[in-house]
């Protein structure tokens, strides 16, 4: 674990970024001029400092202790599951959904031989469960990106994919069938964090809180 | 080529010296633990998973590794938690005697492949046949001085009550009531909400901080009698853990990973460390599965978590090993061992002390006896 009295928080690089900081600045935490190539920024606040990286990197940096808190999206959580962190808050910021989608004119001569349904996903465990809870056999084809062209390319029948708008599917050729997961910003803390820098961390989980239910107009 | 020396994922040896330090160290500890009473016991490794799992425990059968016992055609499981197989010596072996103290070192399994480290060691007592307070604070003190003993300066301590959550969740169905559970071990009370939690149990979610805010916090628990006593109980915890007040920290909705605590448990934690150190608590239901109805404590604590804090003060032996030429005598050399310094016996062919690893050699004086030359010495002086 991070070990000096500091504290470092993780935050997602991408869209998530600049709500991510917005939304600090709101708490009167100001993180100072993030330059790209560096990962750890000051901020206005004394021992805080802001650590930049990619969501999954923040995810495994706060459960392995190098960060103590992070904000990172629900469907990471959801994938891999991680141990010994909270998942404090629903931040409710970049709102999305986890769905299956097929084509719409389905190729029927696309399915594979014995009939087991292939599924095509990024998110290959919540896919695999999913299914599974849904009592249906199904062969998962873990992809990195492009999950949405796969049932065109004849890979699959059905993918299960991240959605925002809905036009990359649209575009595509599919429709959106099952909601499996709506998908939003959490502010994890690792558990040792919580106890060890509870004094650092708790006003800040108390002023997140508040912000958020202020946002939303309804309060945890 | 098959690469058929490498380990599964969080497998590893521990090599010289740190070995060496780690088998000093737990023996320390079980003579630290003996001087407060507690007697050492060597459970088996592997037993009937009958006895080692437990109904409600998912999470314990996922982690605990099993065979076919091929004498029996039983189910086998290597151990995961030595819980169940001290309330089980206790219920079979010691009961009714009370209270009975009993401590333990060993390897475990943790079948289960997401941990980093699968094969914990772990030094743990357990204390059985007192219900009271008082043994909840002896076991939780104790482990405070293996923690010291251990050379983790500053330990942060948090406290909870297993038998809360039992309580408030009474009533809800059993598939239920895990992911509730789950899902208040991490704190996401919205989840909590579209499972059906009821709000107390959301409540419990929101119960956390400083030992100073305790008693204004569980307020909101006021009312119900088995809350009132469990809050209590974990009242008197902080109080008799003799720890800093700003060291200890109160999380109703927490209960450190097992389902079996029926009252207060504790969890210890260490800055430099990103998870949990050693835990405990009550667990007074467990040895009924053994056919007596018992109260017990305890607490284990993860020696191979905690090695890189461990005192080193003897673990530069090879360096202060002795090297002995094959002419020396046994006599010369078995006195030298019960003095307690090493001696490494030359072998045909070998390249003398310093290859060996030794920081001394023995050679002959004058007077024509074996007298012990430092090598650092010499060199310092060259």
């Amino acid at each position: 674990m991070n070990a000096g009295d500091g504290i470092v928080l993780g935050l997602s690089r991408g869209r998530l970024l600049q709500q991510s900081l917005d939304l600090l600045a709101e708490t009167g935490l100001q993180v100072h001029t993030p330059r790209e190539r560096e990962m750890l920024h000051p901020t206005n606040a004394e021992g805080v400092q802001v650590l930049i990286g990619r969501g999954i990197d923040i995810m495994t940096l706060v459960a392995r202790g190098a960060a103590h808190a992070g904000i990172v999206g629900s469907d990471l959580l959801l994938e891999h599951e991680p141990d010994n962190l909270h998942q404090m808050l629903d931040l409710r910021l970049g709102q999305c959904r986890i769905v299956t989608a097929a084509l719409e004119r389905p190729d029927a001569g696309a399915r594979a031989a014995g009939g087991k349904m292939r599924v095509a996903a990024k998110l290959s465990h919540i896919a695999a469960r999913h299914y599974s809870d849904a009592g249906r056999q199904v062969e998962i084809i873990s992809l990195r990106g492009g999950v949405e062209t796969a049932p065109l390319l004849g890979l699959c029948e059905e993918i299960v994919d991240i959605v925002d708008t809905g036009r990359t599917l649209r575009e595509n050729g599919l429709v959106e069938q099952d909601v499996i997961a709506r998908v939003s910003a959490r502010l994890i803390i690792n558990k040792a964090a919580l106890v060890v820098h509870g004094a650092r961390l708790n006003p800040l989980i108390a002023d997140l809180r508040t912000i958020v239910a202020e946002r939303t107009g309804a309060g945890d | 080529m098959s690469r058929r020396w490498l380990l599964p994922h969080g497998v590893e040896d521990v090599l010289p010296p740190q070995a060496g330090v780690l088998y000093r160290h737990s023996r320390d500890l079980l003579e630290l633990c003996g001087l407060h009473g507690y007697q050492p016991i060597l459970p088996a490794l592997f037993e009937f998973t009958e006895s080692l799992l437990l109904d409600s425990e998912n999470e314990l059968d996922l982690r605990t590794g099993k065979l076919i016992d091929q004498h029996s055609g039983r189910m086998l499981g290597v151990r995961a938690d030595f819980s169940a197989q001290a309330a089980r010596i206790y219920a079979r072996n010691f009961y009714p005697d009370a209270p009975v103290r009993l401590c333990y070192f060993g390897e475990l399994l943790h079948a289960r492949g997401g941990s980093n480290n699968r094969i914990p060691l772990r030094i743990g007592a357990e204390l059985f046949g007192s219900s009271g307070m008082d043994a909840s604070i002896e076991v939780a003190r104790l482990l405070s001085e293996c923690l010291s003993a251990s050379g983790v300066d500053e330990s942060f301590w948090v406290v909870g009550h297993g038998g809360l959550f039992q309580h408030l969740a009474r009533d809800l169905p059993p598939d239920v009531r895990g992911e509730i559970q789950a899902a208040l071990q991490r704190k996401d009370l919205d989840e909590m909400r579209k499972l059906g939690a009821p709000e107390e149990l959301i409540l419990l979610g929101t119960l956390y901080g400083a030992a100073a805010d305790f008693d204004r916090a569980v307020s909101a628990l006021e009312g119900d009698p088995v809350c009132t006593r469990s809050v209590a109980e974990v009242r008197a915890l902080i109080d008799g853990l003799g720890q800093p007040a700003g060291n200890v920290s109160f999380d109703l909705g927490e209960v450190h990973g097992c389902t079996y605590h029926t009252g207060v448990v504790f969890a210890a934690f260490a800055p430099g460390y990103g998870s949990v150190i050693a835990r405990g608590g009550r667990y007074d239901e467990l040895a009924s599965r053994f056919g007596h109805s018992v109260s017990a404590t305890g607490f284990d604590l993860d020696l191979r978590a905690l090695l890189t804090e461990l005192p080193a003060d003897a673990s530069n032996a090879r360096a202060q090993a002795v090297y002995a030429p094959a002419e020396v005598d046994d006599e010369t050399i078995d006195r030298l061992r019960q003095s307690g310094r090493p001696v490494v016996r030359a072998l045909e062919g070998d390249q003398g002390a310093r290859a060996c690893g030794c920081g001394a050699e023995l050679r002959l004086n004058e007077a024509g006896a074996w007298q012990v030359a430092e090598l650092a010495e010499e060199r310092s002086g060259q």
